[in-house]
């Protein structure tokens, strides 16, 4: 079984827009969805289709999982790297990649994301953040009144 | 594997709003939040109303209060220990320091530079944890407390002297609410103390007990002024903490300690702001343990990674919860989050590490680590009666300042 692994040389994802990219195996080590597709298989090359995921999104984890699989880049650079990773995103960018992640099943990655929203929501208001994951509040004014006096401090 | 149908930008992006956040996900992002967001998106709708009640949101918070934590708090402890001598009464202090990659491969006993323990009694680390790595060391006797601040790095101390409080004839003096803190602002370290005086009955003195009565008072030193001074502030509590000696923590300037009313009916948070000098209270929440009175319950007020946390105990058992504050003055802001039981021969607590590991004294006088994900246990290899544990955090800083 391990000999057929090291068999395989490249990997060719294949975005939901027909976007294709090929990588290394190293590369998808952390997409556990993928990687547990090409442990079935004894070929050299796979091509796998991820109908979830979006050729800009696939271009953005693949660039992240190249940075963080660099066994020359020091932990410094690797901070630099996300922090500018996430500087650049909108938040609707952050979500996507954050379903992605779940999609392929990359536990860090996933982690670093519910990190940035995390982040990006911290300060907000109530009303920002329904806007934000687009959930309607099934509160009777009157409950939602109730509760935002009991939970009072946390406006301030 | 799923059939690849390629969609154009359009569809995916309808694909794309149809798709709601998974609660998962949501409730991972959540996770991450400080407390305060957290209470304020409770009202955001019913199910994020009910977080605290969620299991699954309840894990994934405790993980991430325990492993997201990149304050650095250095990677030494400072231990003291107290040894019974055969056919004495007093006791062996000893202070080590413990290092190393397994938290306690170096133990280093280290000698104390200056001279406290005349009448080994009563020595003890005021709030654990040393603070830009100089730690207050005291030494309580029937009258007076001797305080000396110590870099065990660069082996400089500095005597703290006494107040004129404590120089009065025929009065002794009894402490509370001692605290050790630093003011970043003016660079300065600052001792906060409680007093109640009481009398020394003296027969061959003629002083009326009316001339020697005197209220508490609650005095403020200063190391950049090297002087005591009397603060006008009232203190309506006594201090209700199981740690006893050099109990009370601190954290940005402010020490904290576990209180309760005069009428030791309501337990409460009191804390200092050495900054603003001025005194908060946080309620402690009624509903905090169910079946157990305020008052019966063994408290232990700790910090937990920057958190300011209450370590209780229900007496006779091994049973120990511990819950954090949101934020300071608010009861509401309790969050009850972890509850260490079962382990047996545990006997009480003698300090917090990093990642929210406690030291526990294990009956026989045996320390011991219980790290509170995984509750995997670690012996310490150290025994000793009423032992004390702090971080502790090597440094040059000199304690009176970089000016000096």
């Amino acid at each position: 079984m391990a000999a057929e692994k090291s068999s395989i040389k490249i990997i060719t994802l294949i975005a939901a827009d027909g976007s294709v990219f090929e990588v290394e195996p190293n590369i998808v080590k952390e997409m556990k969805t993928v990687q547990s597709y090409i442990d079935e298989l004894d070929q050299n090359t796979v091509s796998i289709p991820l109908p979830n995921v979006f050729g800009n999104d696939l271009a953005m984890i693949i660039e992240y999982c190249k940075k963080h699989a660099s066994e020359e880049e020091t932990k410094e650079a690797k901070e630099e790297f996300d922090f500018e990773f996430v500087k650049r995103m909108k938040s609707d960018d952050k979500l996507r990649l954050l379903q992605a992640a779940s999609y392929l099943n990359m536990e860090s990655f996933l982690q670093f994301m519910a990190k940035a929203i995390a982040a990006e929501i911290e300060n907000q208001s109530v009303e920002f953040v329904r806007d934000y994951f687009q959930i309607e509040s099934d509160f009777t004014p009157e409950e939602e009144a109730e509760l935002r006096k009991e939970n009072e401090w946390a406006f301030k | 594997m799923e059939k690849l149908v390629a969609l154009t930008n359009e569809e995916l992006k309808v694909r794309n709003k149809l798709h709601h956040i998974h609660d998962d996900l949501a409730l991972s992002i959540l996770s991450k939040l400080p407390l305060k967001s957290i209470k304020r998106f409770e009202c955001v709708n019913k199910s994020w109303s009910i977080l605290f009640e969620n299991h699954n949101f309840m894990k994934m918070f405790r993980n991430h209060f325990l492993y997201n934590n990149d304050y650095d708090y250095g990677d030494a402890f400072i231990l003291l220990q107290e040894l019974p001598v055969t056919g004495d009464p007093h006791y062996v202090w000893s202070f080590y320091l413990l290092s190393g990659e397994s938290q306690f491969h170096n133990k280093i006993k280290l000698d104390l530079p200056f001279s406290i323990d005349d009448s080994r009694t009563g020595i003890f680390i005021l709030g654990f944890n040393s603070i830009n790595g100089i730690i207050c060391i005291c030494r309580q006797t029937p009258t007076n407390l001797r305080i000396v601040l110590w870099n065990p790095t660069t082996a400089e101390f500095f005597v703290i002297p006494p107040s004129p409080e404590e120089c009065v004839p025929h009065r002794g003096c009894y402490f509370e609410f001692l605290g050790f803190g630093y003011d970043h602002i003016r660079d300065d370290y600052k001792v906060i103390r409680h007093i109640t005086f009481h009398h020394i009955i003296n027969n061959e003195e003629d002083v009326s007990l009316k001339d020697r009565w005197v209220d508490t008072v609650l005095e403020v030193y200063s190391v950049s002024s090297n002087s005591w001074r009397i603060l006008d502030i009232d203190m309506p509590y006594h201090q209700n903490d199981d740690f006893l000696l050099g109990a009370g923590v601190h954290i940005n300037a402010m020490c904290h300690w576990w209180g309760v009313t005069h009428s030791f009916v309501d337990e409460c948070l009191v804390s200092f702001d050495l900054i603003n000098e001025a005194l908060v209270t946080t309620p402690a929440s009624l509903d905090m343990y169910e079946g157990c009175e305020l008052g019966h319950m063994v408290r232990y007020l700790v910090v937990l990674n920057e958190s300011i946390s209450l370590i209780s105990n229900y007496p006779e058992t091994t049973t120990y919860y511990i819950s954090i504050l949101g934020e300071l003055g608010v009861e509401k802001s309790w969050v009850k989050l972890f509850m260490v039981e079962s382990i047996p021969f545990i006997d009480y607590p003698v300090g917090v590490g990093k990642k929210g590991n406690i030291c526990f004294n294990k009956f026989l006088d045996e320390l011991l680590w219980i790290d509170l994900s995984t509750h995997i246990i670690d012996e310490v290899g150290l025994n000793g009666q009423s032992s004390k544990i702090g971080i502790y955090k090597e440094s040059l800083f000199s304690i009176r300042g970089i000016n000096n």
